[in-house]
């Protein structure tokens, strides 16, 4: 036989499933061939996205680089763990930020836009109703709020003018959406404060084309105000917590993961600055035999977590020789200690539709 | 064997490394016989080696691998006095490399376990047994005949497969047993998909941890907690009793012989990462 005839005769062993998938030992699983940047100790990362971005938030940070956040605790802010948190692992506190439409509005909204519906109400305190969990019990009253938001908002701004790398993580493509001017919420109304109304709220399933379409005026619009920011776009491998659709849950997840991955992977292959890392395949690829799950089979184990970080850290990490130092060092005084140390503190809003069961 | 022969014979006796008597054992049992012969791949070594032994390395005997993979628990570590192992605190042959040493150059305790952490694990090579052991094992499997890949695809499946550096669990045992008998009995054996869940463990009442910094690139938990028997440690407790078990024997006054042997490489390592 003319092997020149056969165009997968003598390919790279990761393009054979067996080379690349089911021959490969325990942890060692790596499907990231090529990077289009690397980020260097002086760059200053960025992120946002669903819960699992907040994974990537912390490891970031315990790697010693350079995690950007313009809108820390302020010390006349009350010092509590969730306050903490929130201000920690969000590089500005806008909470998870589920889906593309939603950081598209994140955008709009950081640069004058002001949805009609922003305010829920809940025994007589008030809630931001595009981060309704950031800021537990609310506020006192209406002005506080609108005091807060415009801080945040100016925040956020610095966050998509400063940063040099912005790591988005893709969650979801259901949301909830206000039928006055479209704009989508990260929780139900109802569900953390607010209440539903179907003449005010409807349900919405963004398809490929709507998040192709959105994700790509996010990353244009983005580098638009930004022009140097790279873009490191990846897919939660976290499962919904409940579809509205009227389907298994789990249908839901493989046509919401599907549907993002693909969008993602073709931005990546269009635009220059935006790479895509495969964080979802790591975790959720058959080789690890679902390991890197939680019992409950959605939430993405510490160890899971780690895997990814040791990926992403060998491909997009430059570190040097004094920053490896550093790093020794640091080791060494976190101790085992510091191994499972915050693996239940990962804030998601999406657990609340827990309750609804 | 038994489970999957369908009914033919399979017995198993216990042969000695010393050349003579191997012969008559050899002899005794199984010259002039008909029956195939499994043995375990040292014995052709003891064959290549001994000329009156040369008549039974017969092609019809099937030779068994070794199943050893130091990818899960690269610290073990056996050490030897005249002969005689040298005992761990919970009273296995397997000792930790890290504590020998600390325990040698006379570390205490406290410092000893100090050493147990992820730079120290990087510098020693402890992440990078996997391919290591990896390609010993194929090499090994292939010299026997049998197919490594299909052997370490089903094996995998479940984590960590090994108890030790050179003690399978039952899913290894069981899935070398599957190929060993597609040869014996080629047309006849039973095809059982949970094999190892219908034959008895003799091997896991000593378990050495996978420890957690391995774990994590591994992609499986890990744990500190040694088990021989009933007996239990935690590594505090584990280097409490080993130091105790190493000064009964008055160790640093005897001679150990190392296997695997700690280079001066890695001496210079720990001796600088210790801080001596």
């Amino acid at each position: 036989m003319n092997d020149k005839l056969n165009p997968y005769r003598g390919l790279p062993s990761f393009h054979y499933w067996r080379s690349g998938v089911a021959d490969v030992g325990l942890g060692q699983f790596d499907p990231v061939e090529a990077v289009k940047f690397q980020i260097g100790e002086s760059d200053q990362i960025s992120t946002l996205g669903s819960c699992f971005a907040q994974h990537l938030a912390k490891h970031i940070q315990k790697s010693g680089y350079n995690y950007l956040v313009t809108e820390p605790l302020r010390s006349d802010e009350e010092q509590t763990e969730m306050a903490k948190m929130m201000a920690s692992q969000f590089s500005a506190r806008y909470g998870n930020v589920y889906t593309v439409r939603q950081a598209l509005q994140l955008l709009d909204r950081a640069n004058g836009w002001e949805p009609k519906d922003s305010i829920w109400e809940r025994d007589g305190r008030f809630y931001d109703a595009f981060r309704p969990n950031v800021f537990p019990g609310g506020f006192a009253s209406e002005e506080r709020l609108l005091e807060e938001r415009k801080r945040h908002l100016a925040s956020v701004l610095d966050v998509f003018t400063q940063s040099d790398v912005v790591v988005f993580t893709l969650g979801l493509t259901e949301t909830w959406m206000s039928l006055q001017d479209g704009a989508v919420y990260p929780v139900a109304p109802g569900v953390a404060a607010g209440s539903m109304d179907e003449s005010q709220h409807v349900f919405k399933n963004f398809n490929y084309t709507e998040v192709m379409s959105d994700l790509t005026a996010w990353c244009i619009r983005l580098r638009e105000m930004n022009p140097e920011v790279r873009i490191l776009l990846t897919v939660s491998p976290v499962p919904l917590n409940a579809t509205y659709e009227p389907r298994n849950v789990w249908t839901s997840t493989t046509y919401s993961k599907a549907t993002l991955r693909s969008a993602a992977g073709d931005v990546a292959s269009t635009l220059p600055y935006v790479d895509y890392f495969p964080s979802y395949e790591i975790i959720t690829c058959p080789q690890v035999q679902g390991r890197y799950f939680e019992d409950d089979l959605r939430e993405v184990k510490e160890i899971g977590v780690r895997h990814v970080m040791r990926v992403f850290g060998k491909h997009y990490l430059a570190k040097s020789e004094a920053a490896e130092v550093v790093e020794q060092k640091r080791r060494f005084s976190f101790g085992r200690s510091s191994r499972s140390a915050g693996v239940s503190s990962v804030f998601c809003d999406e657990e609340l539709l827990d309750q609804e069961e | 064997m038994e489970i999957l022969s369908n009914g033919s014979s399979v017995s198993g006796i216990l042969v000695s490394n010393e050349p003579k008597v191997l012969f008559s054992e050899l002899s005794e049992h199984f010259f002039d016989s008909e029956s195939v012969l499994l043995l375990h791949d040292s014995v052709r070594e003891i064959f290549s080696v001994n000329d009156s032994l040369a008549k039974f390395d017969r092609k019809e005997n099937i030779y068994i691998p070794t199943i050893s993979f130091a990818a899960f628990h690269p610290d073990i570590q056996y050490g030897f006095i005249d002969g005689a192992v040298v005992k761990s605190g919970l009273d296995s042959d397997w000792n930790s490399r890290i504590m020998l040493w600390a325990y040698s150059k006379g570390l205490s305790q406290g410092e000893t376990e100090n050493l147990f952490r992820e730079d120290v694990f990087q510098s020693l090579g402890y992440f990078d047994e996997w391919d290591k052991s990896s390609e010993t094992l194929r090499k090994s499997f292939e010299e026997c005949g049998f197919d490594y890949g299909r052997w370490i695809r089903s094996v995998q499946r479940t984590g960590v497969f090994m108890y030790g550096i050179n003690h399978p669990m039952q899913i290894g045992l069981s899935q070398l047993a599957v190929q060993i008998a597609e040869r014996v009995f080629p047309n006849s054996h039973v095809v059982i998909e949970d094999l190892h869940t219908f034959t008895t463990d003799y091997l896991s009442h000593i378990v050495w941890p996978v420890y957690p910094e391995i774990g994590d690139h591994l992609g499986v938990e890990g744990s500190y907690h040694w088990r021989v028997a009933r007996k239990h440690a935690s590594l505090t407790e584990f280097i409490e009793l080993c130091f105790s078990a190493w000064d009964k024997m008055k160790l640093r006054k005897q001679k150990v012989n190392f296997i695997p042997v700690i280079s001066n490489e890695d001496d210079q390592l720990l001796r600088s990462l210790a801080g001596i």
